[in-house]
């Protein structure tokens, strides 16, 4: 037989273990066999009966896999560890300290007196800044209270000042008007005193003219010639 | 009742939930059991083997990247632990030997006399003629039907040795089938 039928032989039998032809047809003995013992095998695979799994723990494999966080198998390893390191940074001082220059990390407690220093420090600028304001503003208050006590006391001394020469004015009027009051009645008394030493005079020269018979008219005529209001002008 | 797919359960039982592992385990474990069964010929063999084969699994479980079937992946597993399993049991025999025959009259286990009586057909007794490496191949082609291309990725072998392998194998069979028939 040749190889070129024990090629096709072999082809033929792939394609039908593969399931691509229903029939078969070979046309060595070999194959022929073969083809008998896959069909035989193939047909006790299709009526083999499978038989039942025992009972067996199922879960077995799964319980050492995963664990619960809690039950993680570092974590009291962890937990000791980061205990020590509380410890540690108790027993150290150590300080962590966060500014906006940045953080600050220090041992046995330097710095915290760094730290009390820079806060020292702020509260001496502070307190100079402030005193150093309080003195410009008790500078400024008395500057401004001077020159309020300065323009009340020129206002007093204007008032004052006025008020006086006010005064003195009313004064000076009051007395020439009482002087000139004084005058005039003067005036009137020298003027009625003339008048009276001018009817005396006239009267005496009509007496020397007309001495024996005028003589007691002259003496009722001097008497009715007194101002009627003399006393109210007193 | 919706059935979940292989890939829910996976994912379920990665995130540590006892019952999708169950369940995949279930889905699977006749189809193993069977093969381990038909692989070892014993029965408390086969179940200590697919045992051994489902902690494999879980324990590769987070690297299946679901790539293939996951079936393919577990008979794969199966494949290798097979073969480890031959390897442990006989450490100085090839895989392509025919494996020795146990006394059958020897076996004083009730159990094992109750399958070989009952259960056991010619079959399965011209099978354990074959060296592993063919029973192997017989296994997948007859009993998983799988293609030769399918064989060839689950064994890591080349298609024609793949064939050749089940050329062999059919010839031992036969002379197997013969006797056992005579």
């Amino acid at each position: 037989m040749s190889d070129r039928n024990k090629f096709d032989d072999e082809k033929e039998f792939i394609n039908w273990l593969e399931g691509q032809s229903k029939e078969v047809e070979v046309t060595d003995e070999l194959w022929q066999q073969r083809v008998n013992v896959a069909s035989c095998v193939a047909h006790q695979a299709e009526i083999e009966h499978q038989k039942n799994v025992p009972h067996w723990n199922r879960g077995a494999a799964f319980s050492s896999e995963h664990q619960p966080w809690w039950q993680w198998r570092a974590l009291p390893a962890m937990s000791m560890a980061f205990s020590v390191l509380a410890v540690a940074l108790v027993l150290f001082k150590v300080e962590l300290v966060i500014q906006p220059e940045g953080m600050m990390l220090s041992f046995s407690g330097g710095g915290k007196a760094k730290q009390e220093a820079e806060v020292s420090a702020l509260v001496d600028l502070k307190l100079r800044e402030f005193a150093a304001e309080q003195q410009v503003m008790l500078a400024n208050y008395a500057t401004d209270f001077t020159a309020n006590q300065q323009d009340s006391n020129l206002q007093l001394a204007t008032y004052v000042i006025g008020a006086a020469r006010q005064e003195r004015k009313e004064d000076m009027s009051d007395f020439i008007s009482y002087f000139n009051e004084q005058r005039k009645d003067e005036n009137f008394n020298q003027k009625i005193k003339y008048q009276q030493l001018e009817r005396k005079i006239n009267r005496t020269s009509y007496q020397n003219s007309n001495k024996p018979k005028l003589l007691n008219n002259s003496e009722d005529i001097s008497y009715q010639i007194e101002p009627a209001n003399f006393t109210t002008e007193e | 009742m919706f059935e979940r797919s292989d890939e829910t359960l996976i994912k379920q039982a990665l995130k540590g939930k006892k019952s999708a592992w169950v369940a995949l385990v279930k889905r699977y474990e006749k189809n193993l059991y069977n093969y381990c069964l038909r692989m070892v010929s014993n029965p408390d063999d086969a179940l200590d083997l697919m045992q051994d084969i489902f902690v494999a699994v879980f324990r590769g479980l987070a690297n299946f990247r679901g790539d293939s079937p996951f079936k393919g992946w577990l008979f794969r597993i199966a494949h290798y632990r097979c073969i480890e399993y031959y390897r442990r049991k006989k450490p100085t025999q090839s895989l392509d030997d025919v494996p020795e025959q146990e006394d059958e009259g020897s076996e004083v286990c009730p159990e094992h006399q109750f399958y070989s009586n009952q259960q056991t057909t010619a079959l399965h007794k011209a099978m354990k003629f074959l060296p592993v490496n063919q029973k192997l191949v017989v296994e997948l082609k007859f009993f998983q039907q799988c293609t030769f291309d399918d064989i060839s990725q689950q064994l890591g072998i080349s298609t024609n040795t793949a064939k050749s392998r089940l050329y062999s194998a059919l010839d031992k069979l036969k002379d197997q089938l013969e006797v056992s028939y005579v």
